[in-house]
């Protein structure tokens, strides 16, 4: 009898070690997101210091960002090296993310539904939504500071085919899944609401005016104001004046100012936990704050007579934080002399946010079926173990606790939400238009909270001229 | 003893050897059709000049030309704007056109842009460089008559993982003299690509 209790406590404590060292073994990057290299690299990145924290990001290929965060790893260096002005290199960098994007996408989502005991750490990262968009806009930019307008133009023009292709992309995956023999579960998708993006038009303009297309320049004028009316979630504020589409006075120069500001949103965990005792079940709810500290959201119980004890249950999907801007006022300088107030052209972050809820419901339910399934094998597990060892009298009820609680441990340290997402896009666009007489011009935007001046940024001399394009990107990611 | 030493042998060789291996490289002939991405290729750059140029010729511009002048036309290749949503090389589309104008031998080519420019840098240089007898004459060049100019642009179209892209190229030969355009045409190519299906 004791021989066969040792026999059977040995089998468990050899099954949970194994557990345990499989677990060890998947590395810690392929059931948690690693943020490691973000710790030094945001702070300069706030502060200015692209250079420098794009070396950060680049001495972390490998260690922090493996094969499957490729996209991560091109999104984050390509931006980082659009703020420094390598814009050459920004461009290889963001045309290696659009790419994998693109490759990955399918993939990774078919993938996801299936990845039964992991999470979706384990699977490659295919960008968001909002970051395969604003990637060409921004490699239209590099365009433009490397004078190559007609690739400029490309850029501007895969972003309409992009938000085309969103329109139906979530709903085509939603309906393969429901439809498949392997559905574990009905999933839901939600309707696309952005179609039009005022960032790109805008820039769409300034191209075609520069050439003298006005007809095509108004048509980019009349889908901004268009935004205004069709899509009131996204532009809520007071519409901007936008760029003249009509010939002009020959002998003056527009300029226009792009301003970034502010940093893009963040994922963070929402988690759910679910533990039963006698005739009743626990439920908490715990959320990370922006420091990635977890806290206490919620607590709450129900009684359910005749529920067994020992469920525990772990569930954990990522929410969109934003990170904003402090700065709430920009204005440009010329010749040390207020010339505008840049006006609010577009929150990224709303539109991130809306890209995101789109495929929330996806990720939500994907990781509910997978822990779900996750969850109730390792009960079935747990009570056939707990079954046979409580027949071995009390050590063996002690065991099967202790095996119990290592079961649970395990599992829980597979369920973890995927937070990953690119660092470096900015939150809030903002544009204006000055009217100058042609020469050279000392050019100033200053970033203000409040009365407090944040940064000012000196842009330097800079010739505007009657024809052509006189734009000035400006930037501050705090 | 001897088979620990070949057990241990083996697996220096197996250690050191490791397991990359090298890339995979098939030579295939130059105008053989690979579509890898579906995206505009040196095929279809190829394939539309070849096109363009054979209708430009048999247009009826070429023998009126030919009939009231007496000689070939001479023919410049102007800018090909590329309006798609993809980075398409003009240049290489440009030095395809060429090649078929030259081939052809039914117009006389002359070069334009970059190379004109480099071209009339160095008939510059001979001046002061070279002999009078083998220096080239200045404003000797032959003047064009006509300029071919063109324009690339793109539909996509995606619906249940196939992608449609239709990539359209107008061209049209423009009188220097007169703005007269003699000849237009356009080529459509089609491209499906599918994407591939989630597997569940």
């Amino acid at each position: 009898m004791r021989r066969d209790l040792s026999r059977f406590t040995n089998s468990i404590l050899i099954s949970t070690l194994l557990i345990m060292s499989i677990l060890s073994l998947i590395s810690c990057a392929s059931i948690k997101t690693q943020q490691d290299q973000y710790h030094e690299s945001i702070p300069l990145a706030r502060d200015g210091s692209y250079e420098q924290a794009s070396i950060i990001i680049q001495d972390a290929k490998e260690e922090e960002y493996q094969k499957k965060d490729r996209v991560l790893y091109y999104l984050d260096l390509g931006m980082l090296y659009h703020w420094s002005g390598e814009y050459e290199l920004s461009n290889k960098m963001l045309t290696k993310a659009e790419n994998a994007i693109e490759e990955l996408f399918t993939s990774s989502i078919s993938k996801a539904m299936v990845s039964g005991v992991l999470n979706d750490n384990a699977l490659d990262y295919s960008g968001e939504d909002y970051e395969d968009i604003y990637l060409n806009v921004f490699k239209a930019l590099n365009y433009i500071a490397l004078e190559d307008e007609e690739s400029a133009f490309v850029e501007i023009r895969r972003v309409q085919i992009k938000l085309n292709l969103l329109e139906d992309k979530y709903k085509e995956l939603v309906e393969e899944y429901n439809a498949s023999a392997d559905a574990k579960g009905e999933l839901e998708y939600r309707e696309n609401r952005f179609h039009n993006d005022v960032l790109a038009r805008y820039i769409s303009l300034l191209l075609y005016r520069a050439e003298e297309s006005w007809d095509d320049a108004r048509i980019d004028s009349k889908s901004m104001h268009d935004a205004w009316i069709t899509q009131k979630h996204l532009y809520n504020f007071t519409k901007p004046s936008f760029p003249r589409v009509v010939p002009g006075d020959e002998n003056r120069a527009l300029v226009n100012i792009i301003s970034f500001s502010g940093m893009s949103p963040v994922k963070l965990a929402d988690t759910i936990y679910i533990q039963s005792g006698p005739s009743i079940v626990f439920l908490t709810m715990t959320g990370q704050s922006e420091d990635y500290v977890t806290n206490l959201v919620g607590f709450n119980f129900l009684v359910i007579p005749g529920i067994q004890s020992g469920i525990h249950f772990k569930v954990q999907f990522p929410h969109l934080s934003s990170r904003r801007s402090e700065a709430d006022r920009v204005v440009v300088k010329m010749d040390g002399v207020e010339v505008a107030e840049i006006s609010m052209l577009e929150k990224m972050e709303v539109i991130a946010r809306e890209t995101f809820l789109l495929k929330q419901p996806l990720t939500i339910g994907k990781t509910i079926i997978r822990a779900t399934i996750k969850n109730i094998t390792k009960e079935i597990g747990k009570g056939a173990m707990q079954q046979g060892l409580s027949d071995q009298g009390a050590g063996g009820l002690i065991v099967g606790l202790l095996a119990g609680l290592a079961a649970d441990v395990a599992v829980d340290a597979t369920e973890n939400a995927d937070l990953r997402i690119s660092q470096f896009f900015p939150s809030y666009a903002r544009a204006a238009e000055i009217v100058v007489e042609p020469g050279n011009y000392n050019v100033k935007v200053e970033y203000w909270n409040g009365n407090n001046l944040m940064a000012e940024i000196d842009h330097g001399m800079r010739e505007f001229t009657v024809d052509g394009l006189n734009l000035i990107e400006s930037f501050m990611l705090r | 003893m001897k088979l620990r030493i070949l057990l241990l042998m083996t697996s220096v060789v197996l250690l050191l050897g490791g397991c990359a291996t090298g890339p995979t490289v098939t030579r295939t002939a130059s105008d053989e059709v690979i579509d890898l991405s579906g995206r505009w290729n040196d095929t279809d750059s190829r394939l539309t000049a070849e096109t363009m140029v054979s209708s430009m010729l048999s247009g009826g511009w070429l023998e009126r030309f030919i009939s009231d002048e007496g000689r070939e036309p001479v023919v410049i290749v102007g800018s090909i704007r590329n309006r798609s949503s993809e980075h398409i090389d003009a240049e290489t589309f440009i030095k395809d056109i060429e090649r078929e104008l030259v081939n052809s031998g039914r117009v006389i080519f002359v070069a334009g842009g970059e190379a004109r420019e480099e071209i009339r840098d160095e008939r510059d240089d001979q001046q002061s460089n070279a002999t009078q007898a083998t220096a080239a004459a200045l404003a000797a060049e032959t003047g064009a008559d006509f300029m071919m100019q063109g324009v690339i642009t793109s539909q996509t179209d995606a619906i249940e993982g196939k992608r449609a892209t239709l990539y359209k190229v107008d061209m049209e030969l423009i009188g220097l003299e007169n703005n007269q355009k003699v000849w237009i045409d356009t080529k459509e190519i089609k491209k499906l690509v599918e994407q591939k299906k989630a597997n569940w």
